[in-house]
C-alpha cells in the first residue's frame, strides 16, 4: 500500500440552506479526508448531503462555515476566478449525464480543460488514456454519434487527461445499463490502480460502490459509517443498518 | 420548486420583453411617421389660415397660352396698375393691393461677414411688403415696416441666424446687379415664424420692383371687402370686370385650399419618405418577432409535449400560441403607439439639430393612427407566430418525456419555396426596373419585389449560414483558442437560427450597401466626366443668372486662356424624324423637338471633349450646327445635311451640319451659336461658365485671379475642377449619410434581434455553459464565447447583406439609362468598414446575454432542465 496522503478533505464543513423555519442543514460539521490514489464512494439516501459534500469539495459550491482543501489549497479562500482555474487544473468531473459539449469532437472534449488553459496536453498520458478508454477510432466523432457508454468513457477520459488531484464522479453510471456501467466502473478502477488517480464517486448503487476502496455513508449531513475494501453484501448490510438506525 | 418556477418566470419575462421590443420599435416608427405628418398638417393648416387671414379675394395671372396670339405666356408680372384700378372701383371692395414676388434665391443679401446664404439650403424668398394690415400675414416684431424706397425687413429668425441688424445697410446681389437697402425691422410669419429655415425678405414696393427687375405691374392682387355688398356679388363683379383668360379670381376658401394643398404636398412627400423607412424597420422587425417565436416554441417543447400528452389537440396548441401572440401584439402595439409619439418629437428635435426646423405641433393622434398601430402591430405579431404555432401543434406527446423534438425535419421544401420566392422577387424587381415608365410603375414592383426577394433569400440563407459562420470564425481560433472556436461552432451549429437572426441585419446592410454602390457610381461617373469630358480648370455655376460680364472679365485676364459660357435650352426643328428613339415632337405637333446648347466654338475643344466622331465643332456658327449621333440617327441626317430650327418670330434658321459628336453629359443634342440661342430664348445670362488656365501663369496665381473675380459674385459658386468634384461628391456623401442614418433604424432593430436570439440561446444552453464552467471555463472566457458568437452571426448577416446590396446596386445601375450613368463603382472600403462596424455592433449586442451566461450559478446550470 502507498503512504496515505490527503488529496482532498474538509474540516468542520457546514452547509446551511435557507434560514429560520425553512433552514436545512445539508452538511453538519463534516470532517473527512480522501487519500491520494484511493477510490472512495459516498452513499446515502436522498437529502443526506452526499451531493452537497461533493459539490463543495469540487469547488462548485461554497460552505457556510468550515474549510475545504484540495491538496494544500484552502478553497474557501479562493476567488471565483481562482476557483475556476482550480477546477480546470486540479479537479476532474464526471456527471451523470450531459457531460460533453455537443459541438466538440470526442478528443476536443477530452482536451477541453487543457485547451481552456491554453496548456498543451501531455501527449503520452493522453495516448495512454485514450488507449485505456478504447476510443482511439472514435476520437473525431461528435457526442451525438456516440453511445451513452462511449460518451461516459469520453467524460472519464477528460477527467483523467489533465491528471487532476481528484476526480469527482456524480452517479457516473446512473444513466447506463448494468453492462456498460460495469465497463465504466472497471475503467475507473484501473485509473486508480494504474495511474494512482484519486477518485471520489457519489452513488446510490451498491454494485457501483463495491468497486471503491472505501465507502462513506452519509445521513442528515453527517458521516454515519464507513467501510474499507467493501463488497456488495457488506455495503447492503451497512445500508440496512443505517436505515434501521 | 418555487425557485425554479420563479426563475422560469423571470426568463419568460425577458423573452416576452425582447419579443415585444421588436414590435414596439416597428410600430413606433410607423406611428411616428403618422403623428409627425398629422401634427405638421394641423400646424400648417392653422398657418394657412393665418396667411390667408382676412384676405377675401386673391387675384393671380393665368400663365399658359394666350388665346389671342397662341403664344406661351409665362413672364410675370402680368397684372397691371389698370387691373388694380378696376378692382378698386368695384362696389363692396374696401381695399386692394398689388404684390410682387421675386424668383427663389433671385435676390440674395450679403451677410455682414461678407458671404451670402448658401443656395443649396432652404430658399431665400423676396417679396413686396403689403401696406394694408388686413391683407398682410406678416407681423412686424422689431423696428418698423418698410415704407420708403431702399427699405427692407427680414424674418426674425433669419435676422438672428445671419447677423442682420436693424439700421444697417445691406448689399443685395440681384438680377439687376448690386443694390443696397437699409434694414428697418424684423417680422414674424405665423405664431412661431414658421419659415422652415427659409429666409423671408420683404421690400418696399418700388424697391422690390427695382431689385426683381420688373419695372411695373404685379403678380398678385389681394382684395378686402367692406361688407356693404354680398360677398358673392363682389366675386361675380370681379370675374365680370376682369379678363378671365388672363386673371384667376379666388375667394377665401379657394385661397385656403390652395395654400394648404401646397403645404400638404410637401408634408405628404416628407411623410411618405418617413413611412417608407418605418416600413423597412417594421419589415425587419417581422423577421425578429418570427425568429423569437420560433426559438421560444422550440424551447417550450417539453411543456407543449406535456399538454399534448394530457390530451390537448393540435388545434388547441395552435390556438394557444396564436392567442398568446395576439395578446403580446396588442400590448406591444399600445406601447409602440406611445413610443411612436415620443419618436415623432425626437425626430422633430433631431431635424431641428440638422438644420431642418419643423414648426411646433401638438400630439395629434388620429383614429386612423391608432387603428394602424394596433392593426399592424397585432397582425405582424400573429403572422410571425403562425409558422411556429403550426410546428408546435405537430409536437409528439412523447417529447414531454424525452424533451427533444426531431430537429432534422425535411428542409428541401423550405429551399424549393425559398428559391421560388427569390425568383418571384427578382422578377418583380426586373419588371419595375426595366418595364416601368412612371415613378409608381417603377417603385411599386421594386418595393414589393425587394421585400419578396428578402423573404426568399432569408429562406435560402441557412444553406450558406453554416459554412459562412465557420469561415468568418476562422481567425477566432488562433486568437481566442477554445472559447473562440466554441463561439464559431455555436454560430454554425444551428444554421437556420443563425440565418434567420442574421436576416434582419442582412436586409439593413443590403439597403445601405445598395445606396453606397449607387452613390459611389454616381461619384465615379461624375469624376470620369470631369476627368475626360471637362478639360476646363475653372467652373462658375449657380442657380442661374451668371452675368456674361464674368466671361468678359476672365477673357480680359491673362491668367485664363480659353473662356466660354454654356447655355441650355430646347428648340423645335422642321426636320421630320425617321426614327423616334430619343427625340420628341415639336410643340405645335409637327417637326422635331430637342434640347440645344450653345458655347463659344472657337475655344470649345480646349474646354470640353465632346467625342467628335465626324467633322468638327469649331466651325459651328449661325448657319452651321453640330449634332449628337442619336439625333442624327433620329433625323436620318449627317454631315452636309440641313437642320432647320424654328425661331420665336416664326422665321426659320437653316443650319448645315458640320460635326457629329457622342457626349451626353455636358452638352445637349444640338449645338447652336450663342446668337441663335438668344433668338430662341429670352435668357441673357449663362448657365455655366468654364475656363482653362493660361500656360503662362502658375496655378496659384490663376487660382488667386479666379477667386478675386469670385469675391464680386458671392451668390455664385466659383470652383476649380477639383473643388467642383468635391462639392458634388460632398452632396452625394451627404445624401448617403442621411440614408444610412434612416436605415440605421432597421440596423438597430436587427441588433436587438441578435441580442434577443443570444439571450434565448444562452438560456437554452444553460447546462452546456454550466458544464463548461465546471470543467474550468472562466467567466471572462464565457463572456468572450457568447460575444463572439454574436459577432459572427452579425458578420454573417452583414456579409450576405453587402453581397446582395452590391448586386442590387449593380442591377439598378444597369436599369438607369446610359445617358445618365454608365459607370458601376463599388466602394469596397466603405462596405468592408460597414460590415466590420456591424460585426462589432453584434459583439456589443451580446453584452447582456454574455454577462448573464457568465454569472450563472454553475450548480443550478448543470442541473437545469
Amino acid at each position: 500500500m502507498t503512504v496515505a496522503v490527503a488529496a482532498a478533505g474538509t474540516v468542520k464543513a457546514r452547509k446551511v440552506y435557507g434560514s429560520g423555519d425553512t433552514e436545512v442543514v445539508a452538511l453538519d460539521d463534516v470532517d473527512v479526508s480522501f487519500d491520494q490514489g484511493q477510490f472512495t464512494a459516498i452513499m446515502g439516501p436522498s437529502g443526506s448531503g452526499k451531493s452537497t459534500l461533493m459539490h463543495v469539495l469540487a469547488g462548485l459550491d461554497r460552505l457556510t462555515s468550515g474549510q475545504v482543501f484540495v491538496g494544500e489549497t484552502n478553497l474557501s479562500e479562493l476567488s471565483e476566478k481562482d476557483l475556476t482555474l482550480l477546477r480546470r487544473t486540479k479537479i476532474g468531473f464526471v456527471f451523470q449525464a450531459f457531460n460533453l459539449v455537443p459541438t466538440l469532437t470526442a478528443i476536443e472534449n477530452i482536451t477541453l480543460p487543457l485547451d481552456l488553459g491554453r496548456s498543451a496536453p501531455d501527449q503520452a498520458l493522453l495516448d495512454e488514456v485514450v488507449q485505456a478508454v478504447g476510443l482511439a477510432d472514435r476520437l473525431s466523432h461528435k457526442p451525438n454519434e456516440l453511445s451513452g457508454g462511449q460518451q461516459q468513457r469520453v467524460a472519464v477520459a477528460r477527467a483523467l487527461a489533465s491528471r487532476p488531484d481528484v476526480v469527482f464522479a456524480d452517479e457516473p453510471t446512473g444513466n447506463l445499463d448494468s453492462q456498460t456501467g460495469a465497463e465504466i466502473l472497471a475503467f475507473m478502477r484501473r485509473a486508480v490502480n494504474e495511474f494512482g488517480q484519486t477518485i471520489v464517486m457519489v452513488t446510490h448503487d451498491a454494485v457501483a460502490a463495491a468497486y471503491a476502496d472505501r465507502v462513506l455513508f452519509l445521513a442528515d449531513g453527517r458521516i454515519v459509517n464507513e467501510l474499507h475494501d467493501p463488497n456488495v453484501d457488506t455495503i447492503l448490510a451497512t445500508l440496512r443498518e443505517a436505515t434501521r438506525g | 420548486m418555487f425557485r425554479l418556477a420563479r426563475k422560469n418566470l423571470a426568463a419568460n419575462k425577458i423573452r416576452l420583453g425582447l419579443t415585444a421590443l421588436a414590435i414596439v420599435l416597428g410600430v413606433g416608427f410607423v406611428v411616428s411617421s403618422f403623428v409627425l405628418r398629422d401634427g405638421l398638417k394641423d400646424s400648417f393648416a392653422s398657418l394657412s389660415e393665418e396667411i390667408v387671414g382676412t384676405t377675401d379675394f386673391g387675384l393671380t395671372p393665368i400663365s399658359g397660352f394666350d388665346p389671342d396670339t397662341g403664344e406661351f405666356v409665362e413672364e410675370p408680372p402680368f397684372l397691371t396698375e389698370a387691373d388694380l384700378e378696376i378692382v378698386r372701383g368695384i362696389d363692396g371692395v374696401r381695399v386692394a393691393e398689388g404684390s410682387l414676388e421675386g424668383p427663389e434665391n433671385g435676390v440674395q443679401p450679403i451677410k455682414p461677414d461678407g458671404t451670402t446664404i448658401p443656395v443649396n439650403g432652404p430658399p431665400q424668398l423676396g417679396f413686396s411688403w403689403g401696406v394694408e394690415d388686413q391683407l398682410n400675414p406678416l407681423v412686424i416684431v422689431d423696428g418698423v415696416a418698410p415704407s420708403a424706397p431702399g427699405e427692407w425687413v427680414i424674418d426674425l429668425d433669419a435676422a438672428a441666424d445671419h447677423g442682420f441688424v436693424i439700421g444697417e445697410t445691406t448689399t443685395f446681389v440681384t438680377p439687376a446687379g448690386r443694390q443696397d437697402a437699409t434694414l428697418v425691422g424684423t417680422f414674424r410669419f405665423g405664431e412661431d415664424n414658421t419659415t422652415n429655415g427659409a429666409t423671408l425678405m420683404a421690400f418696399e414696393l418700388s424697391t422690390a420692383r427695382e431689385f426683381f427687375g420688373t419695372p411695373d405691374g404685379f403678380d398678385g392682387i389681394a382684395v378686402g371687402v367692406d361688407g356693404t355688398v354680398p360677398i358673392a356679388d363682389v366675386e361675380v363683379a370681379l370675374n365680370d370686370a376682369l379678363d378671365s383668360s388672363r386673371v384667376l379670381v379666388q375667394n377665401q376658401a379657394d385661397l385656403l385650399a390652395e395654400q394648404q394643398g401646397e403645404f400638404n404636398l410637401f408634408i405628404d412627400i416628407f411623410g411618405y419618405i418617413l413611412l417608407a423607412f418605418a416600413l423597412i424597420a417594421l419589415f425587419v422587425s417581422i423577421f425578429i418577432i418570427a425568429n423569437t417565436f420560433a426559438i421560444v416554441t422550440s424551447q417550450r417543447i417539453r411543456e407543449l409535449g406535456l399538454l399534448r400528452a394530457i390530451g390537448a389537440t393540435p388545434s388547441q396548441i395552435r390556438r394557444s400560441v396564436l392567442i398568446e401572440s395576439t395578446i403580446i401584439g396588442l400590448i406591444a402595439s399600445a406601447i409602440g403607439l406611445a413610443v411612436g409619439v415620443a419618436i415623432a418629437f425626437f425626430m422633430r428635435w433631431l431635424l431641428g439639430q440638422l438644420g431642418i426646423p419643423l414648426p411646433s405641433f401638438g400630439v395629434v393622434i388620429r383614429p386612423w393612427t391608432v387603428i394602424v398601430a394596433f392593426g399592424v402591430g397585432t397582425l405582424v405579431t400573429v403572422l410571425s407566430a403562425i409558422v411556429p404555432a403550426f410546428s408546435a401543434s405537430r409536437i409528439a406527446p412523447i417529447t414531454a418525456i424525452t424533451g427533444t423534438a426531431d430537429q432534422t425535419e425535411k428542409s428541401i421544401a423550405r429551399y424549393v419555396i425559398g428559391a421560388m420566392v427569390t425568383g418571384l422577387g427578382a422578377l418583380l424587381i426586373g419588371v419595375g426596373l426595366f418595364a416601368g415608365s412612371t415613378a409608381l410603375e417603377v417603385l411599386a414592383p421594386l418595393g414589393a419585389g425587394a421585400a419578396i426577394l428578402f423573404v426568399g433569400l432569408t429562406l435560402l440563407s441557412p444553406l450558406v449560414a453554416g459554412p459562412l459562420s465557420r469561415a468568418l470564425g476562422i481567425p477566432l481560433g488562433p486568437v481566442f483558442k477554445r472559447p473562440g472556436s466554441l463561439a464559431t461552432q455555436n454560430a454554425a451549429r444551428n444554421p437556420r437560427r443563425t440565418a434567420t437572426t442574421a436576416a434582419a441585419l442582412m436586409i439593413g446592410l443590403a439597403l445601405v450597401s445598395m445606396a453606397m454602390v449607387l452613390g459611389e457610381s454616381f461619384k465615379a461617373e461624375f469624376s470620369k466626366i470631369l476627368g475626360s469630358t471637362i478639360q476646363a480648370d475653372y467652373i462658375v455655376s449657380g442657380e442661374a443668372n451668371l452675368p456674361l460680364e464674368i466671361v468678359d472679365r476672365m477673357e480680359g485676364d491673362a491668367s485664363f486662356d480659353a473662356v466660354s459660357p454654356a447655355f441650355y435650352w430646347s428648340a423645335d426643328f422642321d426636320n421630320t424624324p425617321v426614327a423616334g428613339e430619343s427625340g420628341r415632337v415639336g410643340e405645335d405637333g409637327t417637326g422635331y423637338g430637342a434640347d440645344v446648347s450653345a458655347f463659344d466654338y472657337t475655344v470649345i475643344d480646349a474646354l470640353f471633349d465632346l467625342e467628335t466622331t465626324e467633322g468638327t465643332l469649331a466651325t459651328v456658327d449661325d448657319d452651321h450646327t453640330a449634332i449628337r449621333q442619336n439625333i442624327a440617327d433620329d433625323l436620318g441626317i449627317g454631315i452636309g445635311d440641313t437642320l432647320t430650327m424654328r425661331l420665336d418670330d416664326g422665321t426659320r434658321a437653316p443650319m448645315e451640319v458640320v460635326g457629329i459628336f457622342q457626349d451626353e453629359t455636358v452638352s445637349s443634342g444640338v449645338l447652336i451659336s450663342i446668337d441663335r440661342f438668344m433668338q430662341i430664348s429670352d435668357q441673357t445670362t449663362a448657365d455655366l461658365i468654364v475656363a482653362t488656365r493660361s500656360a503662362d501663369t502658375t496655378v496659384a496665381d490663376a487660382d488667386t485671379a479666379f477667386e478675386t473675380i469670385g469675391q464680386d459674385y458671392p451668390n455664385l459658386a466659383f470652383d476649380s475642377a477639383a473643388s467642383f468634384r468635391e462639392s458634388f461628391t460632398g452632396f452625394i456623401d451627404g445624401v448617403l449619410n442621411v440614408l444610412t442614418a434612416l436605415l440605421g433604424l432597421a440596423i438597430v432593430i436587427a441588433l436587438i434581434g441578435i441580442a434577443n436570439t443570444m439571450a434565448l440561446s444562452v438560456f437554452e444552453r444553460t447546462r452546456e455553459i454550466g458544464l463548461l464552467r465546471a470543467v474550468g471555463m472562466t467567466r471572462r472566457q464565457t463572456r468572450r464565447m457568447i460575444r463572439w458568437e454574436s459577432a459572427i452571426i452579425a458578420a454573417v448577416g452583414a456579409v450576405l447583406g453587402a453581397i446582395i446590396g452590391t448586386g442590387l446596386g449593380a442591377v439598378a445601375l444597369a436599369a438607369i439609362p446610359g445617358d445618365i450613368i454608365t459607370t458601376v463603382a463599388v466602394p469596397w472600403g466603405r462596405i468592408v468598414f460597414m460590415v466590420a462596424v456591424a460585426s462589432i455592433a453584434g459583439l456589443a449586442a451580446a453584452l447582456f446575454p454574455a454577462f448573464r451566461a457568465s454569472r450563472m450559478n454553475v450548480l443550478d446550470a448543470i442541473s437545469h432542465n
